[in-house]
């Protein structure tokens, strides 16, 4: 694990990106990108899923979908079918 | 002339609670034109200028994708509208926001309110407001809604406003020559510029909305400002501007115009986060969270929701009863009484058969509307609502509908009305519009009433209680299949996103959620009360007449009461004979009524359910109480003890009540097709109150007839098929 891997804008050295769907609870990432189209795509940006934006999975529901994430202080639901159209890059944990 | 000012902001922070604090009690609750979502408006007075606020709903951008977001975008590019007030949730400052950037480039005077300021504080977020006030270009007032705190000077900053002395309130236009308060960069600008330029070819177009809003309206994609543009003589021009910039965009800046908007708009927020607001300290683990633990935990959650769902099922249900019971007995206290006492006829017919049951039908809805409603605006102010979806979404979305679905499908076990009025929780329309149409398939508590005569009869008390369950698994199952059905046919376009906020814990205040409840009740009574009780008195004509002004019959009845009268016998027996005479003439005017005559007709075509063998005489009679029912199911049980001239009291001692000795005995019905006849009560119609509630909101005649059509069908059907498999297994 290099010093660089803790900055997530720095693709080269920072873990694979993958789908929000695919985090786990406690897991943080940053968006890299937006792959669902029209009002899906739209209502997302609005809620604050742009390039760079952090996030945290905060759990999942009882039956296991959909998915409690913090976004922008705020918390918010998302079912993991639409995770799976938004390409993060996880966050290194830093543990103390 | 009132100045017209919006109310403006994100769902949950907080618009209502101030609207009310605004407005009191001159408010007006109604809907917006040609759609369901519910638009309040109300009259304020400060300083001697008449303001008229109206509430929008609640959006987190105008792109217009949604209805909601449709209206807010109309109404506030409208130039009538002089004056926004922006109400902002301060914890929660960042995302509100957004919904700001917007906001500012209609070019409107806008007021911005801070909400929640105790929130915010308590989580150690300092706003610097005089700067804020900078940025924004408008004066900020901070508010703590629920304790109505800063209302008073928010009142004095919305008439300074309007009387243009207040110096906060920046020209940006005029500022910045050109771009408006925030700068989207060189190559966005450029584009947005180009048409800009397209646009002022209109002039018409160019004064009726702020230009620089349109163009980026329309870069946006948004269906509201394509509308405007459409209706432009210079559209080809604009159409071909937005197309070329798109396309230059998405090959310099290698994303969407709609997706470098927004990420322009949270850049320039960010910023202006870091001038205006401080985080003191750590953020301390919150209350909301530590209650999620418990409302969302992994075992613990699902049984809370439960709990919380019988909660309000008693409440409204078993407590509701009460109040229903008294309404109902009053009513027919009230009918009985001027029965006895004015001459019988037809009028006395019309006033205590028609008009009273009518009006009692209307009223009876009343304590479990207002008790359910109030239940759901509770736990919408609490913020336990979107949990709730959370919870149950899952489940839910296998049924081709959504998490919020499941409070109106519990409370459909009740009684449908209300279960339908509490949709309107859910802010998809299409989500909203399916869960409407399958709740009428819940088997509700009038339908029970019918049943438990029905299986009674016909089956021994273990196998009545198998039926009666068996006919709400039926419903349930129904509803789920159909709703698959519709989300796959009618409905199946791209399914709104889930994407849904949750609000961080508030105690509720009590005078919105009485203030919400006495709005639904008045909702209801003007607007399905008067489609019921016209429905009631109708099937009341077709049921009595023209038996009921036989003058020959009244005179044959009259003179047999006054020979039971001079009969020498018990008190007791005088009124039990009177009670059967009585019985006896009723039952002779509705067996020869119209709604006879109609039953005659119809009777061959629901043959292969009530009468597969051709055998029975007297099944029209089915179609009578079927009819009947239309206005309320359990109303199939009261109309059947008329037909059959049968009372349904159980006499002591007795276990069916003569009634159901008649139906078992005297009609021809069979153990099978009093299943088929069960079935075909549940699904055959909803009844005239839930109907009046789905034209209500759904919005549209339209739908009310598609569900009485639908259920018509599927109900014949399934009744159809109870006949054709038992009879091949061997059932009679």
């Amino acid at each position: 694990m290099t010093q660089n891997q803790l900055d997530p804008l720095i693709p080269a050295a920072a873990p694979a990106t993958r789908f929000l769907s695919q985090l786990l609870p406690g897991e943080s990432a940053t968006v890299v990108q937006l792959q669902a189209k029209g009002a899906i795509r739209q209502r997302l940006l609005e809620m604050g899923f742009i390039r760079g934006a952090t996030l945290k999975v905060e759990k999942l529901a009882p039956l296991g979908d959909p998915m409690e994430l913090v976004l922008k202080g705020y918390h918010l639901s998302l079912r993991r079918v639409e995770g799976a159209c938004i390409l993060v890059q996880p966050t290194i944990q830093t543990v103390a | 002339m009132a100045s017209v000012v919006a109310l403006a902001g994100n769902p949950n922070c907080g618009k209502t609670t101030l609207f009310n604090a605004l407005t009191g009690s001159r408010r007006h609750v109604g809907n917006w034109p040609g759609v369901t979502v519910e638009r309040r408006s109300g009259a304020l007075q400060v300083e001697g200028q008449l303001l008229e606020v109206v509430d929008l709903p609640g959006t987190y951008s105008l792109s217009a994708r949604s209805e909601d977001e449709r209206i807010a975008a109309s109404f506030l590019a409208e130039p009538q509208v002089d004056l926004i007030i922006n109400v902002l949730d301060a914890s929660n400052l960042e995302r509100n926001l957004y919904l700001t950037t917007q906001l500012l480039e209609l070019g409107k005077p806008i007021v911005f309110v801070l909400n929640m300021m105790d929130d915010a504080e308590r989580s150690g977020i300092r706003i610097e407001i005089p700067a804020l006030e900078i940025l924004l270009g408008g004066p900020v007032i901070p508010t703590v809604g629920n304790r109505e705190e800063g209302i008073g000077a928010l009142k004095t900053a919305l008439v300074k406003v309007l009387q243009g002395a207040e110096p906060k309130v920046r020209n940006f236009e005029a500022e910045t020559a050109g771009h408006g308060p925030m700068d989207y960069g060189h190559d966005l600008e450029g584009e947005l510029q180009k048409v800009i330029a397209h646009i002022q070819m209109d002039a018409r177009l160019a004064r009726s909305v702020q230009p620089r809003w349109l163009a980026l309206q329309l870069l946006e994609g948004s269906a509201e400002a394509s509308r405007l543009a459409q209706e432009s003589p210079v559209r080809e021009a604009i159409h071909t501007q937005i197309e070329s910039s798109r396309t230059f965009l998405q090959a310099h800046l290698g994303e969407d115009a709609a997706t470098l908007l927004a990420e322009h708009r949270y850049g320039y927020l960010h910023g202006l986060m870091r001038e205006v607001a401080t985080q003191s300290g750590e953020p301390v683990k919150s209350a909301t969270s530590k209650l999620d633990g418990l409302l969302t935990h992994r075992y613990l959650g699902i049984p809370i929701f439960l709990l919380v769902m019988v909660t309000m099922y008693t409440l409204s249900f078993v407590l509701g009863k009460f109040p229903q019971d008294w309404i109902d007995g009053g009513f027919k206290a009230l009918s009985a009484l001027l029965s006895a006492k004015l001459p019988a006829g037809q009028l006395t017919s019309l006033l205590t058969d028609g008009i009273i049951p009518g009006v009692s039908a209307v009223m009876v809805f009343l304590p479990v509307i207002m008790i359910l409603m109030g239940c759901i605006s509770f736990l919408e102010d609490t913020g336990y609502m979107a949990r709730a979806a959370f919870i149950m979404d899952r489940a839910m979305h296998l049924m081709g509908l959504h998490g919020k679905s499941f409070i109106p499908l519990l409370m459909g076990s009740g009684c449908n009305v209300p279960a339908i009025q509490a949709a309107r929780t859910i802010e998809s329309k299409q989500d909203r519009l399916i869960t409407i149409l399958v709740t009428p398939l819940i088997s509700c508590s009038a339908r029970l009433q019918v049943y438990i005569v029905i299986a009674g009869t016909f089956f021994k008390p273990f196998g009545a209680a198998l039926a009666i369950v068996a006919m709400h698994f039926l419903g349930f199952g129904l509803a789920m299949i159909m709703g698959r059905i519709l989300r796959s046919t009618l409905f199946s376009g791209p399914s709104a996103p889930f994407v849904m906020e949750l609000p961080p814990y508030r105690m509720p205040v009590l005078r919105a959620t009485t203030i919400h409840m006495w709005d639904k009740a008045k909702v209801f009574l003007t607007r399905a009360g008067t489609t019921i009780f016209a429905g009631a008195t109708l099937v009341w004509f077709l049921s009595r007449y023209p038996g009921i002004a036989n003058a020959e019959w009244s005179q044959e009845y009259r003179q047999q009461r006054v020979a039971v009268l001079a009969l020498q016998i018990p008190q007791e027996a005088k009124v039990e004979q009177l009670k059967d005479l009585e019985l006896a003439r009723e039952s002779r005017i509705v067996n020869h009524s119209l709604a006879a005559w109609l039953g005659k007709k119809v009777e061959p075509l629901l043959r292969p359910i009530l009468d597969p063998d051709h055998k029975r005489t007297e099944a029209w009679k089915d179609v009578i109480a079927l009819t009947a029912g239309f206005v309320a199911k359990e109303i199939v049980v009261s109309t059947m003890a008329v037909i059959h001239q049968a009372s349904e009291e159980q006499k002591p001692g007795e276990k069916l009540s003569p009634l159901q000795v008649a139906l078992r005995d005297h009609t021809g019905l069979t153990p099978l097709t009093a299943v088929a006849f069960m079935v075909f009560t549940l699904i055959y119609t909803p009844c005239l109150g839930t109907v009046a509630m789905i034209r209500r909101e759904a919005g549209r005649w339209g739908w009310a007839g598609f569900s009485v059509a639908y259920g018509l069908g599927l109900g014949w059907l399934l009744a159809w098929g109870t006949v054709v498999i038992g009879r091949t297994m061997g059932f009679v």
